[in-house]
């Protein structure tokens, strides 16, 4: 009641309103669309209701059982090795020393990038014939100190293992500048004191840094476990999602069926079955690491 | 002496003026945008309104070269242009896939001679007809989506340039105005365009919708150079009892691909292989040469997938053995890289696009023109008779949206009608993407093009091309053009990936695709994909392709 006669109120509504309307306008209409039938593809054609067939479709589709599981693979991988090669950076930028700021600003340097990019870049360093990786790898005999007779696609052999890199190429600097943050605000009372205790670095590290940085730690994790469900640019440049489906990741597969093959409502469907998913997902994660906000 | 309400007073007086300030900047910047835009507008208005409209009648003479077989038809265009006023006639909007492929309408680099010989067209036309033209690149791997969105939603381009893969969806579902009416009113030559083209790309239901771009075809390349050396020659023969020639069987092919795998056949320091295909852009093509010249059917009249199946696993099988005889990164391996395993040196045989020939002809590759020869592709025997289909897959053609207001309809024609005349002009060139897809294009008359075109190209290669172009298209097979084209071939060319890196076999790979193709059909309502076929097989028998 209180709130309500706070005249300042007033003045945020407009934008209050515009915001809740950009946000929820597209949830609903995405919602209502899931549960028609929608052939974009004939003139005239209008959404037809046929309540939740498209979701029993979808439980039953193997195509999207697979990009789920590749999806949860660059999860699995990626997001914990982006945090670890994060820290240990953070940890070795943590003092100050000659030429930190410089290197810093080269170490973010692919978090500038987009995703298509990174996924160029990676696909053409990679690839055999023409890339450098198979060219140093041919003049140095790699190739068959691995047991290869000829060299291979790296990309086509392990084309989840490669996007994988190249997410944690570009998504490490992330972590490394967030945990970074968040070790230089731990109070130096705190440090100090565990050093007088006679704590060596990685125990101060591990017993006092990290405890006092686990809200920071919780949202930067939370934040990469959405952003993986979206990766999209690098699968999509890299390997188009094969080869056959081996690294068809959801939202390359909800991009197929919205506008590859124009089943518009249907994605619409995948889409929300994503939604809950990853709402599923974060909420056992804050409550798996006991994370307050 | 002050005392504290004179300066609350003091204070209110500031609050109010800065209230009153902010209050009257907004109000000032407000009638500032207002005006600009009244004045905006009636400034245009009275531009147009005021200058003289001077009407002049002026003579544009545009000489269109029709070049047949044996001769060169030169037309002299009279027509009358206003100038002076803004453009009262029609402005015509277009979409055309990005890059390279834009050059026939616009081109800042045209040139007399070279790549860019022949290109640039729009202007020409906005000259010739006082047709304007705004045109609109469009990445070519989401056009489908960028189309059938303007299409289903604001309509705002008249013409379209895209893939006949789409024709199931966009004429079929109504997309484009039939063009029979123009074509009869402008007698537009359309016998000049080989079967495949002008019943398979451009018509649908027994009628015309499209005009062509871009005739795409596959062509078997070979290092005619490699293939004439002796020392090779005896070395082949040594070993395989026969005289080293252009495949004209698919089992032929495997053995020369073989046979210039692991050796340095070229001598410059490095292994070469025998072949490469685009297995990453548009892998279901590659299949479908060997499927067709099998006899085989993208679905029979009762929408059976892929009939007979044991052709299409004989198909898979041979492909998936010839891929031992190629380059490493194969899989990775879309149209340029194709192109350029052949102009670099890398391979000594390919089976692809028109383009390659033309790439070596415009000299800015290692391997230049008469370097490379052009055959028909190999094929099979069956009954006793050697069957060979060239995958007319791909391409492009020029429809006219039915958004197309009614007024602008025949200028819109006209501007195809322009980019079809001129083809001959523009097509020739090996930097633009768009091959030859009318029989004027490989005849005599277009060698003077041809030549301009293509500087490091002899005469006798770029005949040699154009025989091998002609005989292509003439064996011409068409792609899938069926509602959903996008989701059939999606699922064939990744079980041919499966297969190729021996995931699964040859077998289970086609079965697989057949299975889900049942599923795509009945999704997409199997009566109606089953009639739109039957429409499909109008035009197949049209062209003669429909087994008797």
């Amino acid at each position: 009641m209180k709130a309500f006669k706070n005249p300042l109120l007033i003045f945020i509504l407009p934008a209050l309103v515009i915001l809740i309307f950009i946000i929820t306008f597209p949830l609903a209409f995405n919602v209502y669309i899931s549960f028609t039938i929608w052939d974009l593809r004939f003139r005239g054609a209008t959404p037809q209701f046929i309540g939740v067939e498209n979701y029993i479709k979808a439980i039953q589709d193997s195509r999207l059982i697979n990009s789920l599981s590749k999806t949860f693979y660059l999860l699995c991988v990626a997001v914990p090795a982006e945090f670890l090669f994060g820290l240990l950076l953070a940890w070795f930028f943590y003092e100050p020393f000659k030429g930190r700021r410089i290197l810093s600003a080269i170490i973010l340097f692919p978090l500038a990038l987009s995703e298509a990019v990174v996924g160029l870049i990676w696909g053409l360093f990679l690839v055999p014939t023409y890339g450098p990786v198979d060219y140093f790898m041919r003049v140095l005999g790699l190739w068959k100190m691995l047991g290869y007779e000829k060299p291979i696609s790296l990309t086509m052999t392990y084309p989840m293992e490669m996007i994988i890199l190249a997410d944690i190429w570009q998504w490490t600097p992330f972590f490394f500048l967030v945990l970074l943050a968040g070790l230089a605000s731990v109070p130096s009372e705190l440090l100090e004191a565990a050093e007088i205790d006679g704590a060596t670095k990685a125990k101060i590290l591990r017993y006092v840094m990290l405890p006092a940085i686990k809200p920071v730690i919780g949202v930067i994790c939370a934040i990469r476990i959405m952003d993986v469900f979206k990766t999209f640019g690098i699968p999509y440049v890299m390997t188009k999602g094969g080869p056959g489906f081996a690294s068809e990741v959801v939202s390359l597969y909800i991009f197929n069926q919205a506008l590859q093959f124009l089943n518009i409502a249907y994605a619409a469907t995948l889409t929300m079955i994503v939604i809950i998913l990853i709402s599923i997902i974060l909420t056992l994660f804050i409550r798996l690491f006991g994370i307050r906000f | 002496m002050s005392s504290k309400f004179s300066i609350i007073e003091e204070k209110g007086r500031k609050k109010l003026s800065r209230r009153t300030a902010l209050s009257t900047g907004v109000k000032v910047a407000i009638g500032a945008v207002v005006a600009g835009v009244v004045a905006g507008i009636g400034g245009y208005y009275a531009g147009s309104v005021t200058a003289p409209v001077r009407e002049v009648t002026r003579t544009v003479t545009s000489t269109v070269e029709r070049p047949a077989a044996a001769t060169t038809i030169t037309q002299t265009v009279t027509r009358t242009v206003t100038v002076g006023a803004p453009p009262v006639g029609v402005e015509i909007t277009l979409a055309c896939d990005a890059g390279h492929n834009y050059l026939p309408w616009f081109d800042p680099d045209e040139a007399p001679e070279g790549g860019h010989y022949g290109q640039n067209q729009a202007p020409k036309i906005e000259e010739a007809l006082g047709i304007k033209i705004t045109g609109e690149e469009v990445d070519p791997g989401t056009e489908f989506a960028i189309y059938m969105a303007d299409l289903t939603g604001p309509g705002r381009y008249n013409i379209i340039v895209y893939f006949p893969t789409y024709n199931g969806d966009i004429l079929g579902g109504g997309w484009a105005i039939p063009l029979d009416p123009f074509i009869e009113k402008y007698k537009v030559n359309v016998d000049d365009l080989p079967p495949v083209y002008r019943y398979l790309y451009c018509s649908w239901g027994g009628k015309m919708y499209a005009l062509p771009y871009d005739g795409d075809f596959h062509a078997l390349y070979y290092r005619k150079d490699v293939f004439a050396d002796p020392e090779i020659r005896s070395k082949f023969k040594d070993k395989y009892g026969r005289d080293l020639e252009p495949p004209k069987t698919y089992d032929e092919y495997l053995q020369v691909a073989e046979f210039f795998t692991g050796w340095d056949w070229d001598k410059d320091g490095e292994d070469e292989y025998g072949t490469i295909e685009d297995f990453k852009d548009l892998t279901w093509g590659i299949f479908f040469d060997r499927f067709a010249s099998l006899g085989g059917l993208w679905f029979d009249e009762e929408m059976n997938p892929l009939v007979p199946n044991n052709a299409a696993i004989k198909a898979l099988e041979d492909l998936v053995k010839i891929t031992d005889y190629m380059p490493p990164g194969y899989l990775e391996f879309g149209a340029l890289e194709v192109f350029d395993c052949m102009t670099k040196g890398i391979t000594a045989l390919t089976l692809t696009w028109p383009d390659v020939g033309p790439r070596a002809g415009s000299g800015e590759f290692p391997v230049k023109g008469d370097q490379v020869g052009t055959a028909l592709v190999p094929g099979y025997i069956v009954n006793g008779q050697l069957l060979r289909y060239s995958w007319t897959g791909v391409g492009r053609v020029m429809i006219i949206t039915v958004n197309t207001p009614e007024e602008k309809r025949e200028a819109a024609f006209r501007v195809i009608k322009w980019m079809y005349d001129t083809s001959a002009f523009w097509v020739p060139s090996g930097l633009n993407g768009e091959d030859p897809f009318a029989y004027s294009h490989t005849g005599r008359g277009a060698l003077p093009h041809w030549r301009r075109a293509n500087p490091a190209w002899s005469e006798e290669g770029i005949l040699d091309y154009m025989k091998a172009a002609e005989e292509n298209f003439a064996h011409g097979y068409p792609d899938l053009y069926l509602p959903g084209a996008a989701q059939y071939t999606d699922v064939l060319s990744r079980y041919i990936m499966m297969a190729a890196r021996k995931e699964i076999s040859s077998k289970e790979a086609i079965e697989r695709t057949v299975e889900e193709w049942r599923r795509i059909t009945k999704d997409l309502g199997e009566e109606r994909q089953k009639k739109l076929w039957k429409e499909q097989i109008v035009e197949y028998k049209r062209a003669g392709i429909w087994p008797k």
